[in-house]
């Protein structure tokens, strides 16, 4: 249990005959800066908020810190840094009554460390909190946070609504979390740039069933693209395994394929193709050819509902 | 934790402000159209709605406003256990509570009791009932509480909770006969709903997984509440159908009566028509002329024991129960001039100025005394009647009898009572009011054994009680024209005969002649059963079968008697029918599900009701392995044992054996 | 720290990989000599605002083909050119390139001397040094 802040098994929630989170065994290294990526509705918060001990799994389990999400203890949650989807706050207080109320709670508060994230953000010590900006209550919600040292950082969607200037901030303060080897990060985010710089395991939620869990690298590696170009029309497409999507244009095909394999060199030599490119992938780019819709279907761009484009 | 309890206060401050500022302006209003702390209707309803009003809401307040996903994730997600931030918010609210209750309450009761605000006089007593209603409002607090707490499925059932407040003010309002009593039961409501408050605050929103205490706690609040609501509209509908069938346009009353020269007479009366007045045989009277008086007047004097040793427990609710006017004072005779009070806890009777609403003096054993002495306390407790506009010149206690004057403040000892014969009342016409429409040229001193009737102070006659309570409940007696007397005993029975024994006394109480007179017929068709039908279906079928027999036993029949039953019992089976669908929905253990069961046989609709109220129905989805539904709670299945299978890989998956960086 | 490391996520590149190339070209174009020190893991994960790990793995790739020297409290360094391979195979390496371009200049009509020319012309852009002192491994 010392290898993983976070570890679940089978962790499953149902709201009425709805299932959000699919049986998600998943296993947070301690010290990793680890990213959970999913469409909206993909079950994030569903299983963020399981953990926290804020909702009840239908069934399963899941230990963080080495604890029972279920029956977190005051001191686990004491090192916990929680902030949900919407930074959520307080909104009456001020940012300095927020500050004492939160830090009287906490033995090991950094008051410097506030201040700075708060400088940062540019926050005034009488601004009540519900008057704030989005990017101003993220930067309260995160000083708030880290203030409190904690040795697991969870963040739902902390980027949500932010100005990219306000992302930076808060991917500084992720970078700042790294200072400490055994302090870990585990959040969900559709900044996908973002992801990429900062995070060093990925997990994909798929309508709530858990389809990636690896290092990033191990992910990027596994998710490969080819152009194939045709003389003309390209041929149908056979059932290719792993086959995450493909793109059909006039004269030419683009796969992307997950875990390929020898057989897919097989395959797209049966199709005849003049030339065939491998392009390189961006994190985004893979995330989004995972997560899109299975098999051949065409970009908007392409739809025959649009009126033509005038050539 | 201190944290949270400041929080607590700043947060629901200004809303403890606002509540206070508005019971101050109502409790000011109420003052100024009765200045009573303990005068029927105003005050007492003032604080027995606004105190619950008050606490409920900060109930509410405290759990709403933090109930939301986000703030209630950035309350509870820190170092500190649950239990602990309920403890300091349940603080932080019953310190606002009693601010924002006892502030106002307190300045009120400081008016009252500071001299020249009210014309009457003030007891610290007489602030215990609504200290008591101050109090009360703790468990409306608590039920806010857990309206506020609970997880509840439909926006009805959360509600419920507030019945059991609803049934504990009540039951203060009727039951107490002292403040402790009044404690009582507010203490066993707040052991009812505290345990499911608690546990709905700390324990999260699994019900099932709450202690078994708080469970039973939490649903009996929810049964109580239902069966308020349940039996609110029941009632209701039972009240429109019987106003739909006009029934109750058929009901109508026959009363004796006296007439002026000693006969008595039969009044018919029906709701809407003018009453009709005939003489015993049925026939009407002939015409009178416009100024002579149809009825005689007379005084009603009550036989029941005034002794507060032998009085029945429902009289001494009746009379004395801790919130009622009459435990503490009871008016003697007011007019523009002077309000006269005798004071039961003083057991003095003292008056004051109505304009300068300051007190004159007290009329006592050495007569009238005037403000500069303390008020002079009777030996012994005087018998007053709680009638506020029977004001007789008359008042005695067990021993003595004496006649008060007002006007004159003067208080004569008339009649004192043999040793072992002692008073049961003394009655009089009232004072103050028009001599001609109301008062009798009489007083009456009534002992266990004998009548005696004053006139001018002096005893002109008196005669046997022949018939006492609790055969009798009351004696009316007339003076004729021509001096002879009439008495009147009216039958405690409603069913036995006869309904009154008259006795006809000449000028000197010799017996002229006795008559007894039967039972009146009473008009009144009894609604048909069918009407009741709402009631029925709320109430535990238990108790319907038990209602049917006793309707049959009494021979009530009805025609519409057999299709309600038919119709009760199919509504019971389906209730049962349901029963047994619904509880395997919810994941209970198989002698959990069979507890249900029977207990809805007891309960009929409303437990059934409170099965849907408490639990969720999980869902049910087809096990891979056996193919029956099973409940997606359980790892098992509960028909084959097999586990849920695991999503289906769709070849794209990318998993790696997970180490702690990848270099 | 001179150098301006620039990394854009979204590229098809992975980070790690556009350090490395960074100050591969760097080190054959001369704009770091041998001996340069490099910002610490975490100080470049810093200004970068990257993942320190991404970095270590650069740093890691960068030191397992010679070209920094990572000393334990002292600090990264560009590392002194320095030959991974022996002398004979390095020729052994280039062989069958030299093989490819002789037949494929000849095959095309291209004489010696049009060759060689092509061949510096290419060098010079690339800012090759036209000789350097090399170590012998």
């Amino acid at each position: 249990m010392n290898d993983f802040a976070i570890k679940t098994t089978g962790l499953t929630r149902y709201f009425g005959g709805k299932c959000a989170v699919d049986q998600v065994s998943l296993a947070v290294p301690r010290g990793s800066v680890f990213a959970l990526l999913g469409r909206n509705g993909s079950g994030k918060s569903t299983l963020t908020r399981m953990l926290m001990g804020l909702l009840e799994p239908t069934r399963g389990s899941a230990n963080v810190l080495g604890e029972d999400c279920r029956h977190l203890s005051p001191a686990a949650r004491g090192r916990i840094g929680y902030v949900a989807e919407g930074h959520p706050l307080i909104d009456w207080m001020r940012v300095r009554d927020l500050e004492s109320f939160q830090k009287s709670f906490y033995p090991k508060w950094d008051g410097r460390l506030f201040k700075s994230v708060v400088d940062q953000f540019g926050l005034p010590s009488d601004a009540r909190a519900g008057r704030l900006s989005r990017g101003q209550r993220a930067g309260l919600s995160l000083a708030l946070t880290l203030a409190t040292r904690p040795q697991l950082l969870v963040m739902d969607d902390p980027a949500m609504g932010l100005d990219p200037v306000a992302r930076r901030t808060l991917l500084e303060a992720m970078i700042l979390v790294t200072r400490n080897a055994g302090h870990t990060i585990f959040f969900s985010s559709h900044v996908l740039d973002d992801v990429e710089r900062v995070a060093d395991h990925v997990a994909i939620l798929d309508k709530s069933v858990l389809r990636v869990s690896c290092p990033v690298e191990f992910f990027r590696a596994r998710i490969k693209r080819l152009v194939l170009t045709f003389g003309g029309t390209p041929p149908p497409l056979p059932p290719i395994p792993g086959l995450l999507e493909a793109r059909r244009d006039l004269t030419q095909l683009r796969l992307t394929v997950a875990n390929p394999g020898p057989e897919l060199e097989q395959l797209v030599a049966s199709l005849g193709a003049q030339a065939v490119t491998e392009v390189a992938l961006s994190l985004e780019d893979a995330v989004i050819a995972y997560l899109g819709e299975r098999g051949e279907k065409p970009s908007l761009l392409q739809s025959d509902q649009l009126e033509a484009v005038a050539s | 934790m201190k944290a949270i309890f400041i929080k607590e206060l700043r947060e629901n401050g200004k809303w403890a402000a606002l509540m206070l500022v508005a019971m101050s302006a109502v409790l000011a209003w109420g003052l100024s159209t009765r200045p009573s702390l303990v005068g029927d209707f105003v005050m007492p309803l003032i604080t027995g709605c606004g105190f619950p009003v008050i606490g409920f809401a900060l109930g509410l307040l405290q759990t709403l406003q933090d109930s939301s996903p986000g703030r209630w994730g950035f309350l509870t997600h820190r170092p500190i256990t649950r239990a602990q931030i309920l403890s300091a918010k349940l603080l932080a609210g019953i310190c606002l509570y009693f601010l924002v209750a006892l502030i106002p309450l307190g300045v009120a009761i400081y008016w009252v009791a500071t001299p020249g605000h009210v014309a009457a006089p003030f007891a610290w007593q007489m602030t215990l009932p609504r200290l008591a209603d101050a109090i009360g409002g703790l468990m409306w607090y608590a039920a806010g509480i857990l309206v506020g707490a609970r997880h509840a499925r439909w926006i009805g059932s959360r509600l419920m909770p507030a019945g059991t407040a609803l049934v504990g003010s009540i039951a203060a309002l009727w039951f107490p006969l002292n403040m402790g009593e009044a404690l009582l039961i507010f203490a066993i409501v707040l052991a009812i709903i505290l345990p499911g408050a608690w546990a709905a605050f700390a324990g999260g929103e699994d019900f099932a997984r709450q202690p078994i205490i708080a469970r039973w706690t939490a649903g009996l609040c929810v049964l109580i509440g239902l069966f308020c609501a349940l039996g609110a509209l029941a009632g209701f509908s039972t009240s429109m159908l019987r106003s739909l069938t006009g029934v109750e346009r058929d009901r109508g009353y026959n009363v004796y009566e006296f007439a002026p020269d000693g006969r008595m007479l039969i009044a018919r009366e029906s709701p809407g028509i003018p009453a009709s007045v005939t003489d015993l045989q049925g026939k009407p009277l002939p015409l009178l002329a416009e100024s002579e008086p149809t009825r005689a007047n007379i005084l009603v004097v009550s036989m029941e024991d005034n002794d507060p040793q032998h009085m029945s427990r429902e009289r001494r609710r009746d009379e004395q129960g801790f919130q009622r006017e009459g435990k503490y004072l009871r008016s003697i005779g007011s007019n523009e001039l002077a309000h006269w009070y005798y004071v039961v806890t003083r057991n003095t009777i003292e008056g004051f100025n109505a304009y300068r609403r300051e007190y004159i003096g007290s009329l006592g054993l050495a007569g009238f005394v005037r403000a500069t002495g303390s008020p002079q306390p009777f030996p012994e407790p005087m018998y007053v009647s709680q009638d506020e506009y029977s004001n007789p010149g008359i008042v005695a206690s067990a021993k003595t009898a004496y006649e008060l004057d007002l006007s004159r403040r003067t208080i004569v000892p008339v009649f004192d009572a043999e040793p072992g014969d002692p008073i049961l009342i003394a009655d009089g016409p009232p004072m103050f009011y028009d001599p001609d429409k109301w008062s009798v040229p009489f007083t009456v001193v009534v002992t266990h054994t004998t009548v005696h009737v004053f006139e001018s102070g002096k005893e002109r006659i008196h005669t046997a009680l022949k018939h006492v309570f609790p055969e009798t409940i009351s004696l009316e007696i007339c003076r004729t024209s021509d001096g002879r007397y009439v008495l009147a005993y009216q039958s405690n029975h409603p069913e036995k005969e006869p309904a009154e024994w008259v006795d006809e006394l000449d000028p000197q109480g010799r017996l002229l002649h006795e008559t007894v007179l039967p039972r009146l017929p009473v008009r009144n068709s009894p609604s048909p059963i069918w009407t009741n039908t709402p009631i029925l279906f709320v109430a535990p079928p238990a108790a319907d079968l038990w209602a049917l027999i006793w309707a049959r036993s009494q021979m009530i029949s009805d025609p519409s008697d057999l299709p309600v039953t038919i119709a009760l019992a199919a509504f019971g089976l389906i209730t049962l029918c349901a029963t047994l669908l619904v509880v395997r929905q919810m994941g209970l253990s198989r002698r959990a599900q069979w507890a249900w069961v029977l207990f809805n046989g007891l309960l009929g609709f409303p437990g059934l009701t409170l099965l849907l109220s408490l639990f969720d129905r999980i869902a049910k989805i087809a096990c891979p392995s056996c193919g029956k539904r099973r409940l997606v709670t359980r790892e098992q299945c509960e028909h084959c044992n097999a586990p849920f299978a695991r999503p289906a890989p769709e070849g794209i998956e990318v998993f790696a054996s997970t180490s702690a960086g990848d270099k | 720290m001179e150098f301006a490391f620039s990394i854009s996520p979204g590229t098809g590149s992975p980070i790690f990989r556009q350090i490395v190339d960074q100050v591969r070209l760097a080190v054959v174009s001369g704009r770091l000599a041998p001996g340069t020190q490099l910002p610490s893991v975490r100080a470049l994960a810093e200004r970068l605002v990257v993942n320190p790990n991404t970095v270590a793995k650069a740093y890691g790739e960068l030191s397992r083909e010679g070209i920094i020297d990572g000393q334990q409290g002292r600090g990264v360094f560009i590392a002194e050119p320095r030959q991974i391979y022996t002398n004979a195979e390095r020729s052994r390496r280039l062989a069958p390139f030299v093989e490819a371009l002789a037949n494929e200049g000849v095959a095309l009509g291209f004489t010696s001397e049009e060759l060689l020319e092509s061949l510096r012309r290419r060098l010079a852009k690339m800012d090759v040094p036209a000789s350097s002192r090399r170590k012998p491994s």
